[in-house]
């Protein structure tokens, strides 16, 4: 096996050597190109036309007001409750793999079908005023208000923080609470003095990185949001762009939220926050509490995270065959499928080339691949509709003939690219400098490198943030709000589009069907995964 | 003295049976092949694990049913046996108060400590930032200020060199013989053990061989011991 590895790197080394390290390369310069383009043709753009901005002063301050408003309640009560959940559900000591992974995934679970989750549960035939209506005939609770929209926030940052201090948890070394169960220190006591420092180190970064996705806030207040005052600098993006035709508007107000974002950014910039580590799920035996009161605080967690998971059973009692074999249904699930694996691809290119130069440079100690984690990292700060109006513009301007599909796709790919450079940096450099001396001994090409040495070794991980992307691409309700004609729709968008015009059965149905393969697509490179870890037995 | 009485732990598909005696307090080396149970002989007189069975009796009293904080012990691991992000003060002083508080009393017993130990380095230096064999001596120094009459020492100095870990065995030894307490090591390292006592526990496949304490003559002649040193 081996030597046939070997004979392929020589055959391949021997094949154009230097074709093969600029093809590499490519994706990413043309990447710098195009993003560079596109700030330029802006730039010029926004000095060379009048006014320079024209956006009503009060409403600017309402929206700067509100941004900070729900990013401040809901980072507050994502970090309380996530902390107070990664507790018990570490103590109570079930189910840690299935937890973690179920945290994990929750993350990337669809904005669209949160909320519309969290509508269906509080609406008027939901759960919650159904019970409440048995006592108080008067009850209602109204969703869309600036409390639905902290809940639904909450819910995903809650599962960020959760995951985070489960994580901690999990990895605390069983001797320090060997050591601590000797001294006859109680958990909760070694929690405040001696376990606090080693929890809460590094969560500066997820503190930052929660506040930063709540002011970035757009796809849920574009949903819950019931009136005009509850309006996030995104919302205004999107309203200046979409109802006022003013795309100066809208770059002005993106810049605004890049230079905040980039302000909060800075106070993290020097923490890294490892996303891929490894945790070992020991039982905790040690601090085990197998009490009743765990017991059933973890089943009330269990439950409040599987709420948006009944509006499945709302969706499918409506089932309509008419809706599933519309013309427009197929069209929209066809736009999602394209879009979605077109960003994958570009992403993986982009992120893999991104990632072979950062290591080249660091394995040549240059300074430099400092440039490339910046260029990459910046675009999760970047407003996609910002980014949006931006390369809407330029389309215009040059005349590049991009049409909806691949803004879009642009669109999606440089929002994913950052997750998957980010997510592959630590698996890509491993033993890198060993592999390095000698790939440079063996006179291994760069190419040869990338495909024989690294993508067996990310293969895992690769499979696992693939599919993740495409999720999240699949899901997407940004930018295809203002990219979308009659034939090119997907399927958020369409369900979106199904509840603002009343259809609302038809909408909870067209979701629990995309939510079902969803959560199919989530489990098949799990399998895989899982089926690779088996050890193979050879006959001889 | 330490006496465990048929203790017995099983694991699915692995049980121990321990069954020995000690009539004075000195050291002891507790030696066996990876998975021989050495650990799990350790967890058990610690209270980690709870016995299906069997009695643990020190110096006369039964602590079989007692939590770990609740017997007269102190233990030292291979690793973590310090919190990294913690002073030495703090992790010192933890062992006999839980909310590391920094009174004058604590300070002077900490001082004292590290004294006897040959550390001399400002209480407020992290303990991240000494070496190994530095950090070990923080845990020796716990283990003293602790005082307790039963020291379990489960590969404490496998890590570290030839040089440090033959003066850590020194204070070991010194502090074993000053404040007549009972050690027990358990290490791969059995020519360095020799040089500090001549007691053994040789465990094999759950089990103390002979159920009794062994001197290193005794043992070179037991068929399971040749095989565990080749």
């Amino acid at each position: 096996m081996n030597g046939l590895l070997f004979g392929k790197i020589q055959l391949l080394n021997n094949f154009s050597y230097n074709k093969g390290a600029y093809i590499i390369k490519l994706p990413y310069f043309f990447y710098i190109f195009f993003i560079s383009l596109v700030f330029i043709t802006t730039l010029i753009y926004l000095f060379y036309s009048e006014p320079f901005w024209d956006f009503e002063l009060l409403s600017f301050t309402n929206v700067i007001k509100f941004t900070f408003l729900q990013a401040f309640i809901a980072t507050a009560i994502s970090t309380t409750l996530g902390f107070l959940f990664s507790l018990i559900l570490y103590i109570s000591g079930k189910n840690q793999k299935i937890i973690s992974s179920f945290l994990n995934f929750c993350f990337i679970l669809p904005v669209i079908f949160i909320s519309f989750g969290f509508i269906f549960f509080f609406s008027s035939k939901g759960p919650v005023s159904v019970f409440f209506q048995y006592f108080f005939d008067e009850y209602s609770f109204r969703i869309f208000s600036l409390s639905g929209i902290i809940i639904v926030t909450s819910y995903f940052n809650i599962a960020l923080n959760a995951n985070f201090f489960f994580r901690k948890l999990a990895n605390i070394p069983e001797n320090y609470l060997k050591i601590l169960k000797l001294n006859g220190i109680p958990f909760s006591k070694s929690i405040i003095y001696q376990l606090r420092s080693y929890i809460f180190s590094g969560y500066f970064s997820v503190l930052i990185l929660t506040l930063v996705f709540c002011i970035g806030n757009f796809t849920i207040v574009y949903l819950l949001a019931g009136s005009p005052n509850l309006t996030t600098i995104e919302l205004a993006i999107y309203q200046s762009i979409n109802f006022d035709a003013n795309l100066k508007n809208g770059i002005i107000l993106g810049i605004i939220q890049l230079v905040i974002i980039l302000f909060f950014s800075s106070f993290a910039l020097s923490k890294t926050i490892n996303f891929n580590s490894t945790t070992s799920f020991k039982k905790t035996v040690i601090y085990r509490k197998s009490n009743i009161i765990f017991d059933i605080l973890f089943w009330i967690i269990v439950s409040i995270f599987c709420v948006p998971f009944l509006v499945l059973f709302k969706g499918l009692y409506n089932f309509n065959l008419n809706s599933l074999f519309s013309y427009i249904f197929f069209e929209c699930f066809l736009n999602s499928i394209f879009v979605s694996i077109s960003s994958l691809t570009i992403s993986l290119f982009l992120s893999l080339s991104s990632l072979s130069i950062y290591r080249e440079l660091m394995e040549r100690n240059f300074l430099s691949h400092k440039i490339i984690f910046i260029s990459i990292s910046i675009l999760l700060f970047v407003p996609s509709l910002s980014l949006s109006a931006m390369i809407f513009y330029l389309n215009f301007t040059l005349g590049f003939l991009l049409n909806n599909f691949l803004i879009v796709t642009l669109i999606n790919s440089f929002f994913i690219t950052p997750i998957i450079f980010i997510f592959l940096i630590n698996k890509f450099m491993e033993n890198s400098k060993s592999e390095y001396r000698n790939s440079y001994l063996f006179n291994i090409h760069p190419f040869i490198r990338l495909i024989y040495i690294d993508m067996p070794k990310i293969r895992n991980e690769l499979l696992l943030i693939s599919s993740a992307v495409f999720i999240l691409s699949l899901g997407d309700l940004t930018s295809v709000t203002i990219f979308n004609d009659s034939s090119f729709k997907t399927i958020p968008l369409y369900i979106s589009q199904l509840y603002s015009s009343y259809r609302y059965d038809d909408a909870f149905f067209i979701l629990s069907i995309f939510i079902i393969f969803i959560l199919i697509l989530m489990f098949i490179p799990l399998r895989y995964i899982f089926s690779n870890d088996k050890i193979k037995k050879i006959k001889f | 003295m330490i006496k465990l009485k048929k203790l017995n732990f099983n694991f699915p598909s692995f049980s121990t049976e321990f069954d020995v005696e000690t009539s004075k307090n000195e050291i002891f080396g507790v030696i066996g092949k990876s998975g021989s149970g050495k650990s799990t002989l350790f967890n058990l007189i610690s209270g980690f694990l709870k016995p299906h069975s069997g009695k643990i009796f020190f110096d006369n009293t039964d602590i079989t049913n007692l939590e770990p904080n609740e017997r007269n012990l102190s233990i030292l691991f291979q690793d973590h046996n310090n919190f990294d992000h913690l002073t030495i003060f703090q992790n010192i002083i933890l062992g006999i108060d839980p909310d590391m508080k920094k009174t004058d009393d604590h300070v002077k017993q900490v001082k004292k400590v590290l004294k006897k130990i040959f550390l001399n380095f400002d209480i407020d230096t992290k303990v991240s930032n000494l070496s190994g064999g530095e950090q070990q001596r923080v845990s020796i120094a716990r283990c003293l200020l602790r005082n307790k009459k039963l020291l379990l020492l489960d590969e404490p100095f496998n890590s570290l060199d030839p040089g440090l870990r033959k003066n850590l065995y020194r204070d070991i030894l010194t502090m074993t013989k000053k404040e007549k307490i009972c050690t027990l090591i358990s290490s791969h390292l059995i020519e360095e053990l020799k040089n500090i006592t001549n007691n053994f526990f040789f465990i094999h496949k759950g089990k103390i061989i002979e159920n009794r304490v062994m001197t290193y003559q005794e043992l070179s002649v037991n068929k399971y011991f040749k095989d565990y040193l080749q």
